[in-house]
């Protein structure tokens, strides 16, 4: 099993797909990066012409605007950062939730089982696409952090200006936002690499209905925004849609409704990885 | 030593039958050629034997071990089916490296004489993408007989092959017969066959109409 581990893991990881949607990730996450940071400067250049004419300024060091609500999982403003969350189920699929479907097309799949079993196979398919597909929406997210954090102080946020932040006060995590932004801002990274690493297995789940690899790689991405839009027609209810809870937490987001997602999308795609393809045919 | 026993072996594939009622038995150090025209269940037989399908009737064993019950695959086995199939990205020694790593039975050295053997270069830093149909082919079969298994299962092997790379397949063939090896191998040209072949089975219709012993086909 290890073997075989160690084996998708490389590919994984070396494969030009991946190193293509993480740059084009990362690319879009700086960009949205910089959009905060020009934005925070503006800001700036406006508050010291301020001054300049009325000889009072705001103090810089206010927490209206700050790395917690810059950064791209809580920049509800920028462009940039509405796409990364757009397109993130296809930036996960694109990372290697393609490769069962591709193995499976060009016979490859065939050298690798017969020298392991079908469940180390599947298992070790499993595994890699999920880092692969966390990795390649993580990384750049974690880029677009640093690149905030160099330019704009990482303030803690203060109940009285938030107005200015994309907290809903029914959220379960919002006390948290306002206690220990950084745990708030690591817990939302560790979300999105587990939705990122579970819509990418859509793919596999997919891949046993169809030897497309287009279908295969788009699927996530319409099954999500087809989610988007059932959850954008529903008002005062929590947040369904991964799309939006986990880019800014201006909506009504519950802990136990994402908790629920989880588990529903690993059993989901679990079982149906290591059932179908223990089940199914070699050709 | 192996010991291969088809049983009543039949298998339907979307209410279409692709094999029926086919029943052999295969032993070591001898080379077994399936013959028959396409669509007549070479390639489906030789995939049941690998355990990659699995059949609707029937069973296969090796050395009294029920494939698909008792193991999922034979426990050694070296197959090059249809067409061959690696990572575009990785040279053909990677390619090897990289498969040789899940059983870790091949040693790099065994991996460059095995490509030696059928005629590539393992220094060679060409990807397999850019790699001709004739050398694809040839690193199918070096993937195939590189862990020296005790099955070698070769599909049409001849094929994108000249005449230099048929009698390599034919030396090949030769040399893993030698090792004592079960070797499966199936061709359309039935003078290729028949000089490769000790035994071969007739197949039509994926029915078994004929075995013959020796050089006659």
């Amino acid at each position: 099993m290890r073997s075989v581990l160690f084996m998708e893991i490389k590919k994984a990881f070396t494969n030009k797909l991946f190193l293509l949607s993480l740059l084009t990730a990362a690319a879009i996450a700086l960009y949205a990066a910089v959009f905060s940071i020009l934005s925070y400067y503006k800001y700036t250049e406006a508050d010291l012409l301020s001054a300049s004419v009325s000889g009072f300024s705001l103090n810089p060091e206010l927490p209206g605007t700050t790395l917690f609500t810059s950064w791209i999982g809580a920049d509800h403003i920028s462009p940039a950062a509405s796409l990364f969350y757009l397109l993130l189920p296809l930036i996960a699929a694109l990372g290697y939730g393609w490769s069962y479907c591709s193995e499976c097309k060009s016979g490859y799949i065939k050298n690798v089982t017969t020298r392991t079993s079908k469940t180390n196979y599947f298992l070790s398919k499993y595994i890699a696409v999920f880092l692969a597909g966390g990795t390649v929406v993580t990384v750049p997210i974690l880029l677009n952090i640093m690149a905030v954090a160099v330019f704009i102080p990482a303030i803690q946020p203060d109940v009285f200006y938030d107005v200015y932040y994309a907290a809903h006060p029914w959220s379960t995590l919002t006390p948290l936002f306002y206690a220990h932004p950084v745990v708030y801002m690591l817990l939302k990274i560790v979300t999105t690499f587990i939705f990122a690493g579970l819509i990418s297995e859509i793919c596999i789940c997919i891949s046993f209905l169809s030897k497309n690899k287009f279908v295969s790689v788009f699927t996530p991405l319409f099954l999500l925004l087809f989610i988007n839009y059932l959850s954008n027609t529903v008002n005062n209810l929590p947040q369904i849609s991964p799309i939006q809870f986990l880019h800014t937490g201006k909506i009504y987001v519950s802990l136990s409704v994402i908790c629920l997602e989880v588990v529903l999308l690993f059993a989901v795609s679990f079982a149906v990885t290591l059932v179908r393809g223990k089940k199914n045919d070699i050709f | 030593m192996m010991h291969i026993i088809v049983s009543h072996v039949s298998k339907t594939i979307k209410n279409n039958p692709v094999i029926r009622d086919i029943s052999m038995e295969l032993h070591s150090g001898v080379v077994y050629g399936f013959k028959g025209i396409n669509g007549s269940g070479k390639t489906m037989l030789m995939r049941l034997i690998c355990g990659l399908i699995r059949p609707t009737q029937g069973e296969i064993s090796m050395n009294g071990k029920i494939l698909g019950k008792d193991i999922s695959f034979p426990e050694s086995i070296g197959i090059f089916l249809e067409n061959p199939a690696f990572l575009d990205a990785y040279s053909g020694f990677q390619n090897l490296k990289l498969l040789a790593s899940i059983k870790s039975v091949a040693s790099d050295a065994d991996i460059r004489n095995t490509l030696l053997r059928v005629g590539l270069d393992p220094d060679s830093r060409k990807n397999y993408k850019k790699y001709s149909l004739g050398m694809k082919q040839r690193l199918g079969i070096a993937a195939a007989v590189m862990e020296k298994p005790d099955i070698v299962i070769l599909d049409e092997p001849t094929n994108s092959l000249d005449e230099g790379g048929v009698n390599l397949v034919k030396r090949i063939v030769q040399d893993e017969k030698e090792r004592g090896a079960l070797v499966i191998i199936s061709c359309h040209d039935a003078e290729i066959l028949k000089g490769l072949s000790d035994e071969t089975f007739l197949l039509e219709q994926g029915r078994l109409v004929g075995h013959i012993t020796g050089g006659n086909i």
